[in-house]
Formats: structure tokens, sequence, C-alpha cells
């Protein structure tokens, strides 16, 4: 098994941190004048996504983790999980259920564009692509004229998800929005 | 692709850095201090576990610190002096370390360590600029941050707390205390202090006196803004007992499979003729002048870091 020693660390690099996948985000080379070296470092854990903070005796070892992204096409879900397949044209096809999906869930529609995380060849996160274009199914009838001061309203769109939308949006219209903030961003254009 | 060959810190830094150099070597002056040149190289070298020395190929050392030398020039009659110049420490490289650095080391005949930090603050001063100084024992120190108490509780407990805060290695005390030392340095509030009164295993060269019932080792340390600026001692000069710590490190080289270090038999002679009672502290200039210059690396201040030589 791949093993990083401490003096290898540089951000991005996949390794196993208590039995999971993280990725190192940062790290700092620490000593005390008269002390042991140390590695302070903050990983990510890629399957919760909590940060983990860890100081590591400097030349100490981790184990690497066989993790990769790959660009997927979403298919379809079959009322269970969330079928998605590679864009490489190798038709690899994989399936991820609701925990691994997540929040990705309340963005994407067939055909979308996400990035999938594998680890040891199966899905451990889906991120969705940063923009979708998605309709308004339910919101309040619009209050027009009431735009300099900046209102807004919530609003429903087709794959359940909630935006704070302005007062002009009316239900049907398509809306862009970062999926990364959740922020309403304009209206489509590609309606 | 052109390598890159341009320096690693700003040239307005390094005019800075310049000024500093000045400023420094004035406040010597002024108080009648010596500015001494010892070898870089030497055919000796720290014993000290946790520094390792850069060896050549001659199996001559690149010195970690001008002590050894400093020392033999106050045994034979140098009265109070200071180097500024380069020391290498094999390894140490990152955000606030370069293997090769400046450090500034004084020694002050008849000062105990508390006249020895005022001393610190003055220099201090003169670079940054007035501030308060808190002081705190390593004990007290370790309890406000962590509630651990290094000279009453327990290894278990001791493994308990480093576990909490992220360090999972089994290591010996020692080690251990290094760790939430370094930590409670990152997390404590106060701008400028002096950590002092280390626990005795960490004494290096400074006497251990006896306080409430523990031993504890005359030295302190001063953190500005989060860095380890200094390291100080009241020196030891007891040739038997510096002796017996260079077997000791010996032995522990020996059981961790490090490289030997032989002892430095003229030091020890220096001793044995006899070293004034003195007070001396090492200074880590380049982070004083990052801090001077507002920085936010050490690479920032050095004309070219070590991945540009």
């Amino acid at each position: 098994m791949a093993t990083y020693s401490t003096n290898e660390f540089r951000p991005g690099l996949k390794v196993l941190l208590e039995g999971d996948p993280c990725v190192l985000l940062e790290a700092e080379f620490v000593k005390p004048g008269k002390g042991q070296a140390f590695t302070r470092a903050k990983f990510k854990n890629l399957v919760t996504g909590r940060v983990w903070e860890r100081t590591l005796r400097s030349g100490e070892t981790m184990e690497a983790a066989d993790v990769s992204e790959y660009e997927m096409e979403y298919l379809y879900n079959d009322g269970y999980q969330w079928h998605f397949m590679r864009t490489d044209e190798s038709f690899e096809q994989f399936a991820a259920d609701e925990k691994i999906v997540g929040d990705a869930k309340q963005w994407i529609t067939e055909q979308d564009r996400c990035q999938v995380t594998l680890w040891n060849n199966a899905p451990i996160s889906v991120s969705p692509p940063n923009f979708v274009n998605l309709e308004v199914k339910e919101t309040d009838a619009g209050v027009r004229g009431d735009t300099a001061q900046g209102g807004s309203k919530p609003a429903v769109l087709t794959t359940g998800a909630t935006v704070r939308v302005p007062l002009f949006i009316e239900e049907g219209d398509v809306l862009k929005v970062d999926t990364r903030t959740g922020q309403y961003v304009g209206r489509s254009k590609e309606t | 692709m052109t390598p890159r060959w341009q320096p690693s810190a700003p040239i307005e830094n390094l005019q800075q850095r310049s000024e500093i150099l000045w400023k420094v070597r004035e406040f010597f002056r002024h108080r009648g201090i010596c500015e001494v040149h010892t070898p870089v190289v030497g055919s000796n070298t720290v014993t000290d576990l946790n520094i390792e020395s850069v060896r050549l190929a001659n199996g001559n050392f690149l010195q970690t610190s001008p002590e050894y030398f400093l020392k033999r020039l106050l045994a034979a009659g140098m009265p109070s002096c200071y180097q500024l110049g380069p020391v290498f420490r094999e390894g140490e490289a990152g955000r606030w370390h370069n293997p090769e650095f400046t450090m500034l080391e004084w020694y002050r005949l008849g000062f105990n360590t508390s006249e020895l930090r005022q001393e610190v603050k003055e220099l201090v001063e003169l670079v940054l600029g007035p501030s308060d100084v808190s002081e705190y024992t390593f004990r007290e120190f370790l309890l406000n941050e962590f509630q651990f108490d290094c000279l009453e509780q327990s290894d278990e407990e001791l493994h308990q707390v480093a576990q909490t805060n992220g360090y999972k290695a089994n290591d010996r005390r020692l080690d251990l205390l290094d760790f939430l030392y370094s930590l409670a340095i990152t997390r404590c509030k106060d701008s400028r202090f002096f950590v002092l009164d280390f626990p005795a295993e960490s004494s290096a060269l400074a006497q251990v006196f006896e306080h409430d019932g523990y031993q504890v080792a005359d030295r302190f340390e001063l953190i500005v803004e989060g860095l380890e600026i200094a390291n100080g001692y009241n020196e030891l000069c007891d040739p038997v007992e510096l002796n017996s710590r260079m077997d000791r490190d010996q032995a522990l080289r020996r059981q961790l499979n490090r490289f030997r270090i032989e002892k430095d038999k003229r030091l020890l002679a220096a001793l044995e003729t006899g070293l004034p009672q003195c007070s001396g502290v090492a200074v880590g200039l380049d982070r004083l002048i990052a801090l001077a210059v507002g920085a936010e690396t050490i690479q920032q201040i050095l004309s070219f870091a070590n991945d540009l030589i």
C-alpha cells in the first residue's frame, strides 16, 4: 500500500485518516527550537465533508487513499438510487444512494454533468454543476414595482430546492442558480 | 523554461532588513557588548536529540548555534559578547523555518534570566516598537490552555489531552509536552509573552533549580505573535553535569537509531577551567525582521530562501 511521509505533504493529497478518505487542505512545519518537529495539517473528510485538524510527528507516514474524481452524466433516479455514467466514453455506470448524493439531489436534473468522487471505485460524493437552470414550480404571485427595495420571496423549483428570488419572478420562469451558495443568479436565457 | 532566479524577498524588505541590522548592532555597541565571529564550520556539534546538524563530507558540521564557541571565548576571559550570523539546521523548512537562518546570540556575565529577559524585551521593542510582555511559567501556560498540570498529572492523562487536541502519536512524555506547548503558543492571545521555568528534562544547557518542590530549568522563551523568537538560559557551568547530559543525549540517540554525535571535549575542557556565571539567549533574527516588515513567511525577508539557492 502506498504511503506518504509528512515531508511529501502537499495540498490535494488523498490519504486515509482513521479509516476515512480525506484530502489534505494545508500542512505546516512546526518545530519548537528545542523540541521535536511536527506537521500541523488540515484534512477534509471526503465522506462527511468535515474538516479535521491533526498534528503528526515529522516523518510519520499516512496511507494513501485510492480516490479519484470523474465527470459523470446524471442519468436517472430509480426511486432508491441515483445513476451516473462517466463522460469519457468508457460508459461505466455508478449508482449512489441518497446519503452520498446529499445536497446535490436538490439541484440536479437528468443529463446534468456532475463531479463524482470514487473511493475504491465506489461513489462517496457528488458535486452538482456550479450553475444549474431550473424552472420555478411554486411561488407567490409577484408584487411588481417593489424591486428597488430589494424585496425577495421564496420560490420552489422543480427539483424541490427553495431559493430566494426577486419579487418579479413567476411560476414557469427558468432560473439560473449557483449551487455552491444556493443563490439565485438571474433568469435563464436558455428557456 | 527559465529557472526562477529572482530573490525570495522583495527588495524593499531587504533594505528594511539592513536598517534593522544597524539598529541591533548599535543596541549592543551602546551597552558595550562586543561582537565576535566564530566559525560556521566546526568539528563538533550539539548532541541535542531534536536538533540535526548538517554534516559535511569531511565529517565537520555546520553549526546550529554559536553557543559552544562563544562559551569557549567566555571561559577564556571574553566579557559579555554577541554573534550575529548564519546557523544551519538540517531538515527545518517551512513557512517559518529555513535550514539556514540568522541567529543573534549573546551572553551576559553576571546576569540572571530575569535581567536578561528585560534586555531581550528592550531589543524587541527597538525592532518592533513597545508593547506589553506577559510572563507565564511553563506549568501555568499549559494549565491555562489545557487544564493540564505537567508536574502533577500522569502520562496517561497527558496522552488523553494530546489526543483530544489532534495528536495521536504514542510519544515520550517530553514530546507530548512539546506538542501541547507548540499548540498553546498559537492559541495564546497575548501579542508578546515569556514562558519560563521549563520542565527539567528540557533544560538543554540551562541550570536546573528547585521550585515548590519540583525541578525546573532556568530557561525562558519569548513568543511574539505566535512565533518563537528567543530562547534563553541561565547557563550551565558545571562540567560534570554537562558531561552527564551529553551522555544522556548520546544514549537517547543510540536508542532511536540517530546519528552518533561525539561530545565536544574542548567545550568540556573550557568548563573545567571555568565558565563564569552568565545568562545567554538566542534570537531568531529573521523572524523578528519578518514581524517588523509585516511579512507573512520567513521567505519574504530572505534574499534567497532554501528553494532558490
